[in-house]
């Protein structure tokens, strides 16, 4: 390197620094457009639009902002502050120029809902492509109607919908470039005849990752999910009074949580590697053990699978079920279930639970040993324990080779 | 905050010349150099004896600056990828996130020769830094505030958004 040491260096700098000074130089109004779009692109909406008061040179460039970020939570109840943050929005999005919108993502409490909608059709105009809307509506009287355009929109590649059952879905989705889809409590209810068993998600064909969060689907009698190119699903509900059937070629990694109040089938997943399941048992359906146990055989080619019971008391029992690979293919794929070894945790003897250990016991062909670590309540309530022993010792068991751990 | 290379390990360095538009000339390892994308791209068509780059939009100032900023990413990435090979754990990504941010705490003036000098010679991680150094100024003042420390004159005859 030259000659220049850091100390000039730094004595330049700050003679550079005296003279921007005394000069005092506009020098970043010249800056290329591309650039200022950049540099507001990283700022908060609210304060990237703010800049169109500095000068001339900042009044417009706000108006092609790319991702539109508008949250009502700063609001709060005030009525003159929410007229504000409408009327915001409202002119953000009506001054926009014609470049497009990358993404608009709204959170807003007790919206007018032909406000949201207007500002829907004004991003669709520009090409949304992530859209991200969080709707609470005050009562289940209020709600906002997704428009068709929405459901149907070619430019939508993200979307994210989260509200307390005051969105509502009533035109089937028909969003060819759609890859994200989050529904998180919002309400998708078909115009069409009920018993109609249509699929839900009609012509997704590029989803790839969908979460559905305690949505209620009340016009549907089943429903059918049919995504040939879906590769993960997250599924929760608390409660659904239909059954699921679940056709996904190519699904790698599906988390379900929930009560298991009706049926839930994987009918085609061959290409399952991880699976998750979490029963809550705070209520048992009547038809329980029939769903579990479908839902456990469906499960049995994946690789990996966990699966969690949680009651509403302080006991969390844990079921660990660890796979062997070698196992797997080496036993024939007419089996149920190939677990080697599994472990309960916090094991608490409830109904659930009895049923899962006779289930797997029955059902486990190549099961060597079985460990149940009791929790503190049921380690202490001795009867039980002799009764639990007993019945594990002349049990009836798929597996010839299985030793059974009670502590 | 001088770097250090161990030179027993390293080869005999080839070189380039950079030559800033004040004229002065700076000798900097290859590797360095292709830290701007815009060398990168025409580096294999020209000769080895030629390799002289006439920067004519960047100022010794600057041109010593990014230059210091290459070398530190250069020799960063290094022992990074060395720590990850023998496994053992490092801190080195997050080190060099807190010099970047020494590195770009400069007055508003250096600042912007730094963002138009990454800009001109396309060096994208430092045109990153640069851009939300500036976002980062501007988020959370008020637009007096923001004139003062950019010197923006208000121009603007009527402000249209007097009544906020």
């Amino acid at each position: 390197m030259d000659a220049k040491t850091d100390e000039l260096a730094s004595e330049l700098k700050e003679l550079s620094e005296e003279q921007s000074v005394n000069e005092g130089k506009d020098r970043f109004s010249n800056l290329p457009n591309t650039l200022m779009q950049y540099i507001l692109s990283l700022i908060p909406t609210k304060d990237a639009v703010a800049t169109s008061i500095l000068s001339t040179r900042w009044k417009y460039l706000w108006t092609s902002l790319p991702n539109l970020i508008f949250d009502d939570s700063i609001a709060d109840e005030d009525p003159v502050e929410k007229k504000k943050f409408v009327d915001f929005v409202d002119r953000v999005l009506n001054l926009h120029d014609e470049s497009n919108i990358k993404t608009l993502s709204i959170t807003c409490k007790d919206p007018d809902e032909s406000r949201i909608q207007a500002w829907l059709s004004a991003a669709l105009q520009h090409k949304v492509q992530e859209l991200n809307l969080d709707v609470n509506v005050k009562d289940c009287l209020s709600f906002v109607l997704l428009p068709e355009l929405v459901c149907t929109s070619d430019s939508i590649s993200i979307l994210k919908l989260q509200s307390n059952l005051g969105i509502v879905i009533a035109t089937p989705f028909s969003l060819p470039n759609l890859k994200i889809l989050h529904l998180h409590s919002v309400l998708y209810s078909s115009t069409l005849p009920k018993k109609a068993k249509k699929p839900l998600l009609f012509s997704c064909p590029v989803l790839s990752e969908l979460i559905l969060d305690n949505c209620e689907m009340p016009d549907f009698e089943s429903i059918i999910i049919s995504l040939p190119s879906l590769k993960s699903f997250i599924l929760l509900d608390t409660y659904r009074d239909s059954e699921m059937k679940i056709y996904a070629e190519n699904l790698i990694h599906f988390v379900y949580r929930g009560g298991l109040s009706n049926e839930l089938s994987l009918c085609n997943t061959p290409s399952l590697v991880d699976a998750y399941v979490e029963v809550n048992t705070e209520f048992v359906p009547k038809d329980f053990g029939l769903y579990a146990s479908k839902l456990f055989r469906q499960l049995s080619k994946v690789k990996f699978l966990a699966v969690t019971n949680v009651t509403i008391s302080d006991i969390f029992p844990k079921i660990h079920i660890d796979r062997d690979r070698h196992m797997l293919q080496s036993v024939p794929s007419s089996f149920p279930l190939r677990v080697k070894s599994i472990t309960f945790e916090q094991f608490g003897a409830n109904k659930i639970e009895l049923f899962l250990v006779k289930w797997l016991l029955e059902n486990a062909m190549a099961l060597e040993r079985m460990t149940i670590h009791s929790s503190e309540i049921f380690a202490e309530a001795r009867e039980e324990q002799v009764l639990l022993q007993n019945y594990l010792s002349t049990a009836h068991k798929g597996s010839k080779c299985c030793v059974i751990y009670l502590f | 905050m001088k770097d250090s290379f161990n030179p027993s390990i390293e080869p005999p360095k080839k070189t380039v010349t950079l030559v800033s538009s004040d004229g002065y000339d700076f000798e900097v390892e290859e590797e360095v150099a292709l830290e701007s994308q815009v060398i990168k791209d025409g580096f294999e068509d020209k000769a080895v004896d030629d390799r002289e780059y006439l920067l004519f939009n960047v100022h010794s100032d600057t041109l010593e600056l990014i230059i210091k900023y290459c070398e530190k990413h250069v020799s960063s990435r290094k022992s990074i990828s060395a720590a990850a090979a023998s496994s053992s754990s490092s801190n080195g990504e997050e080190a060099l996130k807190e010099w970047d941010e020494h590195f770009i705490s400069v007055d508003t003036n250096t600042l912007y020769d730094i963002l138009m000098a990454a800009d001109y010679l396309n060096i994208k991680s430092l045109l990153d830094l640069a851009i939300q150094k500036v976002a980062d100024t501007i988020h959370g003042r008020s637009p007096e505030q923001i004139r003062k420390k950019f010197n923006i004159e208000n121009d603007s005859i009527i402000d249209p958004w007097a009544s906020e």
